[in-house]
């Protein structure tokens, strides 16, 4: 019930599959507990969850609603001779109120039949306990948010344990002896536990979700639901979009030497005939030719890639075109990837006669004999004058906003209007303004009583009085001032609560692993009405930011700086990638700015994850979603939100993003 | 599956607010992507009723007057002319009239597209003598290359049988059964050979998804 691998109440020793995401929603009298859980690693597993306990405020007597995480790691995995070993932290960075940390084995008796058993502190370690290592201080709840690691292991130790039963493959019973006395739901009257033994039953279905029925302590019953997804895995089939053309391998020259012949480069024809054909069926798999130059045996081509969300296919669809379109004499293909206007990102050379001779070969044949490189260091193609430049769609939109303690979850359905202009050089305008047709995201309109200034805490007043609202009105300009260099400039309203100017360099070489970037605006908080005006508040703000790759796509990001409060410190990510795009990733930031004057939560702290459509479309798409969950909005620690940061945009584009997807390069 | 396709996209849908539109900027729907006649692409959708595939093959050999296959795919009961595509280093591409491909090396099937978790390629070796491994490789949804590493044995019927093609014609033909292991569950690849030494008719193991296609040349290259 806890969302985490393990009994009912208790944890276990056991982990789930590798990647597997499990979004778990569960209660009893009083209490719901809804969890995100992770397993990060094989042997790490990560939880966010949200709860509801009812009467469990005391200073309101009112419902309390926390966020809590945890994380577990198992340091034995299970075999025939030994049990799995784990050991873990229940709400190590929250209010506390779940705050207790375990050591737990789990073994296999028979198939299907699991025993476990453990030691617990804190608040495992309330029922039945016998004193342990040193005085537990007592749990200072304050602004909560804070680790509470001088509480690790110290207190009173209990005892805990269970078994599990798979009847079948559907349905598993489990009964459990608990070690979590309830201490404060008792003593607040919500809730009088008479027995430490709960009992439950769980059905299984095909799709990896489970329904769970309990019997709690002698006295609830309780239930909970849970849905399973794997960024690795997917339901929906892979690969629904067409297929490829087929390369078509040039003829011998003895057989046809007048296919090898050499003066059409300069023949004044054939590169002006063959350009829009070679257009017009790239952009049938929504492949933008931005560039190309012809050489007697060089072809350099510039492709933005608007369908495939990974490069490489879109690399692979170009090269075989190019192989059915060009004389015989053109044996190299340097083609370049464009992700963002007038920033051609990397080059991919190919030889023609490995693209022939590897067509049904697995794709790492070829990739063995590709050369990545920076287009700056290459000789680039002319751009092609493009003709449609401006891009606009009405759509609607539904935003949800949660965990907010008066409501926690707030929506609203609406229209928008967005548009993007390329001028071209590199000049690119952008908007988008948008009316709410229903919800209740703008009924709560308290103003900000935040110690800093209120950057981010008038969210509400933005929300109720932006309708319709300019959401962002921006020019930018795009470049690569040199080899290994990307800029950007952005100027206008760039987000919803800010305007001014944005400009960003990054460093990052094709082939390496590190990357330095460093960002500096200047700033004005915007009216709460979302239309042209400002309000007085201005700040500096910027950041440096360091990125490394780390194997199995994991990436280490550190940016330090000045925060939109004038707040000035550090954000730390670590995120792991997915080859299909999906990713997960957790932050934290500490700034100058104390506890007391950021508010609840201490520190600003959460859980981003990406999710590409067209891992559960199955159809070819580059769009992803964006879900923050985050402890609470406050003013420490904001970053403002300005769109087109450089780093994701030329990331999958260079050496380690298209290794990583390679494997798609012959789709 | 059609049902687990659809929760999945309500639980997604409700999490990730899908969104529909216009403009000139659109992304494709979820509903763009049925494709009406040739090979259903797998895992979702219901089967249409199969048509009669004689009388797909007649009225195919009647209209189309290039080289002409017929595919059936057996899990999905769909079937689909297709035509020859490209031609690299002995390998033949044919493609149904919806833009799915299959490529053929001597009649063997290495690498299919379009039909959903697709065969990228397949390595084996010519021939059917002896004991030999072939090995596909598909991707799964986290683009990483899955591998079936098969171990085959070949055996031949002695005698010839006479079959009767789907366009009404009657050949003769060889058939020489292929036995594998190393997937979830034993492979039986089957090959007709003409008395040229091509490939007839073959039922061929294609994938872990996309399970047996049929195939059956009406009208040789």
């Amino acid at each position: 019930m806890f969302g985490t691998p393990g009994l009912i109440d208790m944890p276990s020793a056991a982990t789930y599959d590798d990647a597997d995401l499990k979004l778990t929603f569960g209660g009893f009298s009083g209490q719901s507990r809804n969890s995100l859980t992770f397993q990060v690693t094989p042997r790490i597993t990560g939880t966010f969850r949200y709860s509801r306990l009812r009467g469990l405020d005391e200073s309101i007597d009112d419902t309390l609603y926390d966020r809590s995480f945890d994380i577990s790691y198992q340091i034995l995995t299970e075999t025939d001779n030994r049990p799995a070993l784990a050991v873990g932290l229940r709400d190590f960075i929250g209010t506390g109120v779940y705050s207790s940390e375990y050591i737990v084995a789990s073994k296999s008796l028979a198939p299907g039949f699991r025993v476990t058993g453990g030691l617990g502190w804190g608040r495992l370690g309330s029922y039945n306990g016998f004193g342990g290592f040193g005085e537990r201080p007592a749990l200072d709840f304050g602004l909560g948010g804070t680790l509470t690691s001088d509480q690790w292991f110290r207190g009173d130790i209990a005892p805990f344990g269970g078994v599990e039963w798979a009847v079948n493959d559907r349905v598993t019973l489990v009964a459990e002896y608990s070690s979590d006395a309830y201490e404060r739901e008792d003593r607040l009257g919500e809730f009088d536990p008479k027995s430490p033994l709960n009992f439950g039953l769980s059905y299984q279905f095909d799709n990896g979700t489970v329904l769970s029925g309990y019997y709690l302590y002698g006295t609830q019953i309780g239930a909970s639901v849970s849905f399973a997804f794997n960024p690795r895995t997917n339901n929906a089939p892979t690969g629904q979009e067409t297929a490829p053309l087929p390369v078509d391998p040039r003829p011998s020259r003895i057989s046809d030497p007048e296919a090898w012949r050499t003066d059409w480069v300069s023949d004044g024809e054939t590169e002006p005939t063959l350009q829009p054909a070679i257009a017009s069926v790239l952009a049938k798999d929504g492949i933008l030719l931005e560039a190309m130059s012809l050489d007697v045996s060089v072809a350099r081509v510039a492709i933005r890639n608007t369908r495939f969300s990974a490069q490489p296919q879109a690399i692979g669809r170009t090269a075989r075109v190019l192989s059915r379109a060009l004389p015989a004499s053109v044996e190299r293909f340097e083609i370049t990837l464009v992700p963002i206007e007038n920033v051609p990102a990397s080059t991919v050379v190919l030889r023609r006669s490995d693209i022939e001779a590897l067509e049904f070969a697995s794709a790492d044949a070829l990739l063995a004999r590709a050369d990545i490189r920076d287009p700056k260091t290459l000789r680039q193609p002319t751009s092609i004058p493009q003709s449609q430049d401006l891009a606009w769609a009405l759509e609607p939109y539904i935003t949800a906003s949660l965990f907010d303690p008066d409501a926690p979850v707030r929506t609203e359905l609406g229209l928008r209007l967005r548009g993007q202009y390329a001028f071209g050089n590199g000049f690119v305008a952008s908007g988008s303004i948008k009316k709410e047709i229903a919800g209740n995201l703008d009924t709560s309109d308290e103003p900000s009583t935040s110690e800093l200034p209120p950057v981010r805490t008038n969210a509400p007043l933005y929300n109720a009085e932006g309708d319709p609202a300019l959401e962002h009105l921006t020019i930018a300009h795009f470049g690569r001032p040199g080899e290994a260099l990307y800029s950007r400039v952005t100027a206008g309203y760039l987000e919803r609560m800010f305007g001014g100017i944005s400009g960003e360099l990054l460093w990052k070489p094709v082939d390496s692993r590190i990357a330095v970037g460093v960002e500096a605006n200047w700033v004005k908080q915007r009216d709460f009405d979302q239309r042209l005006g400002f309000q007085d508040y201005d700040v500096m703000t910027g950041h440096v930011s360091g990125y490394y790759e780390l194997p199995n796509g994991f990436l280490a990001q550190l940016d330090v700086g000045r925060y939109l409060a004038g707040d000035v410190g550090a954000t730390a990510t670590l995120s792991r990638t997915f080859n299909n795009g999906w990713s997960v990733g957790a932050y934290v930031t500490r700034t100058d700015a104390s506890f007391e004057e950021f508010g609840e939560g201490s520190f600003d702290k959460g859980v981003r994850l990406t999710i590409p459509t067209d891992w559960f479309l199955g159809t070819a798409s580059r769009q992803t979603r964006n879900i923050n969950l985050r402890s609470l909005a406050r003013d420490g620690g904001a970053r403002l939100e300005v769109k087109g940061r450089l780093y994701d945009q030329v990331r999958d584009t260079h050496s380690a993003g298209l290794e990583n997807q390679w494997e798609r390069f012959w789709r | 599956m059609g049902k687990v396709l659809a929760m999945r996209r309500t639980v997604c849908a409700a999490l990730c607010a899908l969104l529909v539109g216009c403009g000139n900027d659109r992304e494709w729907t979820i509903f763009d992507n049925l494709l009406e006649s040739g090979l259903p692409v797998g895992g979702g959708g219901e089967a249409q009723g199969m048509p009669d595939p004689r009388a797909l093959a007649k009225a195919g050999m009647a209209q189309i007057q290039e080289p002409l296959m017929i595919a059936v795919l057996e899990d999905r009961e769909a079937v689909a002319l297709m035509v020859p595509f490209g031609e690299n280093r002995g390998v033949r591409t044919w493609t149904t009239i919806e833009r799915q491909t299959v490529a053929l090396s001597s009649g063997r099937v290495v690498a299919t597209r379009g039909l959903g978790n697709d065969l990228m390629s397949a390595e084996g070796p010519k021939g059917t003598s002896g004991r030999y491994t072939r090995v596909l490789r598909t991707i799964n949804s986290a683009n990483e290359p899955v591998e079936v590493r098969l171990t085959c044995q070949a055996t031949a019927e002695g005698a010839r049988e006479t079959v009767s093609l789907m366009s009404g014609q009657d050949v003769t033909l060889r058939r020489v059964t292929e036995n594998c292991t190393g997937a979830e569950a034993p492979v039986q690849n089957l090959f007709w050979f003409a008395s040229d030494g091509s490939v007839r008719q073959s039922r061929q193991w294609v994938g872990p998804d996309a399970g047996y296609l049929v195939l059956q040349v009406l009208r040789q290259p």
